[in-house]
């Protein structure tokens, strides 16, 4: 079996069909480089943030790229400045087309503008107080258009208006209900219900936007509906709730009721930018092929950190230490 | 430009760190391969700044286009090694130890620096601009200042403000002095401190006697090269000055980062040259710059990988300019693995800095024999 | 000195040498705990809960995967940091062994490869050195950087096989004789034969790295008869590895090396040959603790550890720059949770001439007064000085509060004696340190007992740490 060989294997519980895959290790241009964050912007395109590495600066960006992996730009800003980042975490974009970032070393939510990447405003400043932030993770929207934050080494989800203004806050560290420990990210679905991923509790808390919990899952481990270390999360339409199981290396689904669904483990073959790579080193092409042992491992994931599922029920996830997005197709 | 009084020749090393991209500096502008190949990346024939009929300088490389015409700028083409090495850090490491077929411990500029100065009189013999040693330039009991920024170097630079800085340093220097019975280690690295004082010490006039009317553009090579030049300037009879200008690695993103970086770069050396020629410094300096390899032939659709052949440049006054050995086919057959044919080994460039600018015998330096070209 | 004092003094000595050095409120712990259990409790740090890896990679996202040589060696820091408070001695062996089996960058290009080797050092770098000597054998990094993927049946490359007798194990010759002979050399590579790895891609596009992974190609084994230092056989390389592990001159060589790591600076390992110890005595009682536990490099370190020579021997020793950099690091208190800014001060071993990873050759870092030349001291001094006087550091804060509040009132000598005591128990020339008194006795009084007096005198002790770091004392462990 070679890398460029692969149709469409299913899920572990056939629910799911592989589709396809986006990008390759870049530092710059079509590529990523440790992908953190995904979401779909209002022109439909997908934007994916690299988290980057240390002694390449302009590694750390927002990649927007159609969701057949067209390149279209980029939005570079390393930096402690206004507007720049150097440990980007979250993305979303809200409801009037605005793509705010979570920055967790400066402990910033910046904003800008899709269309052309400017600017626009930032809050947010470090402390434990209310409304300051201690490494501000993931980041959602409800229906009012309200900000939920998740203030991570605070244990806590914090509400901000649009503009920054802080609303209320809920959540403190423990591991009984509505208490968190280190939770990552966040995701609002239709109806304002909230779910948390609380990592190192190793499970996700679904609550009212207002804190109250409905309904807690999951437990440390490594089999079906336990967690090493939740990341990302969102729903479908149908409800389904999407997990990534970061440690397992694996995106756990579930339906409504959180009961166990299916398990994807990543599929990815060769990219079209990862193609270009390859045509233009064929020798690093051929050693590829030549460690068949390699390739099996280099399919699956390998940390998945964000989900997102668009309207054709196609789930994206960023695959982050193999530096690409795998799309999966719902059955 | 002859001079009657004799001056001692000095060497500024200019390393392009990560691979700088040949083809796309010195552009074969009539070739249709080049252009099949940089599907992409290709500099348009109406872009490039001609040399002759068949190729042109990168149109970012103005400035130094201008110092071409002036004939202070000879290009060496094809310039590698046998059995290229296509990993940046043992390339750069053969280039730095002129030792490709094991890993080496002595830098070609630390053996110029000991033959420069073989009773180590002078603790400023050699100067680096930038933060850590290049091998280049290391050789057990060569001492070599390496400065990250001129008006920030020295020993306990955290403390600022008289006259607890001055008292420091009182200190520090009184410590410092010679122990009886303290045995021998103690008392070398007592002589190290005072002789890292005596640097600092020389070093810090610099950018007081330094006056000049070119401005340098803003740039992290043209800062470092405008340090260089105070230094020079100073009459400390530095001789071999070293500084890297990093971010060639263009596997991505290259069209818009390559011609920065060479734009950067060659302003740099221009505002350089300028400056030592306002000074009347500029007959006795040669620039020497290079980078471990160049890139692939054929791009990737948004940069280029690592290659092999590339491309240096001597620059200044003693320089006889134009081009320099043979620019390597990029026919498909002629190709090595997709990457050009070296045709000069960087050694007998080097041999023919050693010998031909600074008076020494090269064959301690680079290890051997090789080809020299007529560039000095 | 009191005894508690000294207990005190000594259990500092032991954790610069077995660990990062330690903080005044460890060095308590450890004094009360007593010096002999201290020793039992670094030489077992598996019995210690590790660190946190979820956090690593929660923050160090791109660090953990290493795909560039500064990754790695902020990886490798942060760990040698991360285990200061808790499993020093794991650190510590790690950094010893990578001396000695000095592997780099510079050839492998494979960071993952290399960190994994590391972290084999980290596992069986307090066990049996004949095991270890396995392990090693069957690294991809060592088998990539001296050349054994290619050291085939019937046309061998003796690389390895050189090294392993040279470097690793014997050394080129004990008592002023040489220990093998280039026959030996041969035999040996050809016991090796096959020994090979999987895979040696180095590029990191598309994908990232994936570790090679050791491979046994019997087909290119050779099984035939061999000759190793007098004994013949079909010897395969773990026979070697036996053969080499019981011979004296390893045994030797292995316990110099540590004395020269641990206790004291040696001569370099080239002049081992025609010079002798620098302590016979010690290495003999080192040698027959390698033979009496079969080689288990924890009992030796024990017997050192325990030993009136190591106890005598405070200050012996340049630091390396990864000593300076990470000693440092946990005595102020620094990077207790991962942060972004650890990625610069990482870098400063590489400016102070320890690119950790990427050795200057096989033959390691020289090490001893070699560590130190105009450049390197320039940068260990302002290194230190800044740190240990910076008062957001949670250590120098600490520092600063214990001493100033014992009393209110100091005399220079005192003030000096605290900072020397906080710092580890530090000790100076009589000449430094009335150089030092001077200066702080120009101060004028130093009182506690008010707020602005209070000020001043943290000021002033400030001053003193830093230009205590700056001494030529400072530079030794």
């Amino acid at each position: 079996m070679t890398l460029q060989t692969i149709g469409n294997p299913p899920s572990v519980k056939g629910h799911y069909e592989y589709h396809s895959v986006i990008g390759a290790l870049a530092g710059s241009g079509p590529g990523f480089s440790g992908p953190v964050s995904l979401d779909f912007g209002p022109d439909g395109n997908l934007y994916v943030a690299s988290r980057g590495n240390p002694n390449q600066h302009e590694a750390v960006r927002v990649t927007r790229c159609t969701k057949d992996g067209e390149y279209l730009g980029q939005m570079p800003g390393w930096g402690e400045g206004e507007g720049e980042f150097i440990w980007i975490t979250d993305i979303a974009f809200n409801a009037e087309g605005k793509l705010f970032a979570t920055e967790e070393h400066t402990h910033r939510i910046n904003v800008y503008d899709p269309t052309d990447f400017s600017f626009l405003y930032t809050f947010g400043e470090h402390g434990s107080g209310e409304g300051q932030l201690d490494r501000p993770s993931g980041i959602a929207f409800d229906s009012c258009n309200n900000v939920l934050v998740v203030d991570s080494l605070n244990n806590r989800v914090q509400q901000y208006s649009v503009d920054g203004k802080f609303l209320g806050q809920w959540g403190e560290f423990g591991d009984g209900e509505g208490q968190f420990n280190m939770p990552w990210d966040i995701f609002i679905d239709g109806d304002d219900n909230v779910f948390v991923t609380d990592w190192r509790n190793d499970r996700v808390q679904k609550l009212t936007r207002d804190g109250q919990v409905l309904m807690v899952f999951g437990g440390s481990g490594d089999g079906e509906g336990q967690f090493n270390r939740p990341t990302g999360i969102a729903t479908d339409a149908d409800g389904d709730i999407y997990v990534c199981d970061w440690m397992n290396d694996r995106v756990q689904v579930f339906d409504a009721q959180a009961k166990y669904k299916d398990t994807l483990i990543g599929h990815g073959g060769v990219s079209k930018w990862a193609q270009d790579y390859l045509d233009a080193n064929p020798e690093i092409e051929h050693k590829l092929k030549l460690a068949e042992q390699n390739i099996e491992p280099k399919r699956r994931f390998y940390r998945p950190v964000s989900v997102k599922v668009d309207t054709d029920n196609k789930v994206y996830v960023a695959d982050c230490y193999r530096h690409r997005v795998q799309i999966y197709q719902k059955v | 430009m002859t001079t009657e009084t004799k001056k001692d020749p000095i060497l500024v090393v200019i390393q392009l760190t990560g691979g700088n991209d040949y083809v796309n500096t010195v552009v074969p502008y009539t070739s249709s391969t080049y252009y099949d190949n940089r599907s992409n990346l290709g500099v348009a024939p109406e872009d490039v700044l001609p040399i002759d009929a068949e190729f042109g300088l990168n149109p970012a490389l103005a400035p130094l286009k201008r110092l071409y015409d002036d004939g202070k700028v000879a290009i060496i083409n094809g310039i590698g090694y046998p059995n290229p090495n296509r990993s940046h850090f043992r390339s750069m490491d053969i280039w730095h130890t002129c030792e490709p077929d094991k890993i080496g411990d002595e830098g070609w500029l630390g053996r110029v620096i000991r033959d420069l100065d073989p009773k180590h009189e002078n603790v400023l013999k050699g100067v680096n601009f930038g933060r850590g040693l290049p091998r280049s330039m290391s050789l057990t009991g060569v001492p070599v200042a390496s400065v990250a920024m001129l008006e920030a170097y020295g020993i306990l630079t955290g403390i600022q403000g008289e006259p607890d800085r001055g008292e420091a340093l009182d200190l520090f220097a009184k410590m410092y002095r010679p122990m009886i019975g303290s045995g021998p280690v103690m008392e070398y690295i007592g002589q190290t401190g005072l002789d890292a004082l005596k640097g600092a010490d020389i070093l810090k006039t610099a950018p007081t006697l330094y006056n000049s009317n070119v401005e340098y553009a803003d740039s992290p090579i043209g800062r470092n090269l405008q340090g260089i030049a105070k230094v020079l300037l100073s009459g400390f009879e530095t001789q071999v000055f070293y500084t890297m200008h990093g971010g060639y690695d263009t596997h991505a993103n290259q069209g818009p980062f390559h011609p920065k970086l060479l734009g950067d770069l060659s302003q740099a050396i221009s505002d350089f040259y300028d400056d030592l020629r306002e000074h009347e410094a500029s007959d006795n300096v040669l620039m020497f710059v290079f980078t471990e390899f160049g890139r692939r032939v054929k791009d990737n659709g948004s940069g280029t990988d690592h290659g092999a052949g590339g491309v240096a440049f001597a620059v200044g006054d003693p320089v006889k300019g134009g081009m320099h050995s043979e620019y390597p086919s990029l026919l498909p057959a002629d190709l090595v693995e997709g990457d050009l044919e070296f045709n000069i080994d960087f050694r007998g460039v080097y041999g023919t800095i050693v010998e031909k600018w600074l008076g020494l015998d090269p064959v301690p330096v680079v290890g051997g024999h090789f080809e020299q070209l007529e560039f000095v | 000195m009191t005894t508690i004092a000294t207990d005190k003094a000594l259990v500092a000595h032991l954790l610069r040498r077995a660990g990062f050095g330690a903080t005044f409120q460890e060095i308590d712990k450890f004094a009360e705990m007593g010096y002999e259990e201290t020793v039992d409790y670094l030489l077992h740090p598996e019995r210690v809960p590790d660190i946190d890896e979820d956090l690593l990679e929660r923050y160090y996202i791109d660090w953990k995967e290493s795909r560039n040589i500064e990754g790695a060696l902020v990886e490798t820091v942060y760990r040698f940091n991360a285990r200061a408070g808790v499993r020093p001695m794991q650190e510590k062996i790690a950094l010893f062994w990578h001396h000695v089996f000095a592997t780099g960058l510079a050839k492998v290009l494979h960071e993952k490869t290399l960190l994994n080797q590391i972290d084999m050092f980290r596992d069986y770098g307090l066990g049996s050195y004949r095991d270890l000597l396995v392990h090693l054998a069957k690294d991809p990094a060592m088998i990539f950087w001296l050349d054994n993927n290619v050291n085939h049946k019937g046309a061998i490359n003796e690389n390895w096989g050189r090294e392993l007798l040279e470097l690793f194990s014997m050394g080129i010759g004990m008592d002023g004789k040489d220990n093998y002979t280039e026959n030996d050399v041969q035999e040996v590579a050809r016991a090796f034969t096959g020994w090979t790895m999987d895979d040696d891609n180095t590029a990191s596009i598309p994908f990232g790295k994936t570790p090679w992974l050791f491979k046994f190609d019997a087909d290119d084994h050779d099984y035939g008869e061999k000759t190793v230092l007098g004994e013949t056989g079909n010897f395969t390389g773990e026979d070697v590895i036996d053969i080499i592990a019981k011979q004296p001159s390893t045994a030797r060589f292995i316990c110099r090396h540590l004395y020269n790591f641990f206790v004291a600076d040696e001569v370099q390992v080239p002049s081992w040959r025609d010079t002798a110890p620098l302590d016979p005595e010690a290495i003999r009682i080192m040698e027959d603790a390698y033979f009496e536990s079969n080689y288990d490099i924890r009992s030796i370190l024990k017997v050192v550890f325990n030993s009136e020579f190591f106890k005598n021997a405070r200050f012996q020793k340049v630091k390396s720059p990864a000593e300076v950099v990470c000693g440092t690091m946990h005595i102020v208190g620094s990077y207790k949770f991962p942060d972004q800014r650890f990625f610069e001060e990482a870098l400063e071993c590489r400016y102070m001439n320890q690119d950790l990873l990427n050795p200057p050759s096989v033959e390691g870092w020289h090490t001893g007064k070699e560590w130190i030349d105009s450049g390197s001291l320039v940068e260990r001094i302002n290194y230190v000085a800044d740190e240990l006087s910076d008062t957001t550091k949670p250590g120098v804060r600490a520092m600063v509060d214990n001493l100033l509040s014992r009393q209110s009132e100091f005399t220079p000598e005192g003030l000096i004696e605290g900072c020397l005591e906080l710092l580890g128990y530090f000790e100076l020339k009589d000449k430094t340190r009335s150089d030092l008194i001077e200066l702080v006795y120009r101060a004028g009084e130093i009182r506690t007992d008010n707020p602005e007096d209070r000020m001043f005198a943290e000021q002033l002790m400030l001053r003193t740490l830093k230009m205590i770091g700056a001494t030529r004392e400072y530079q030794f462990a």
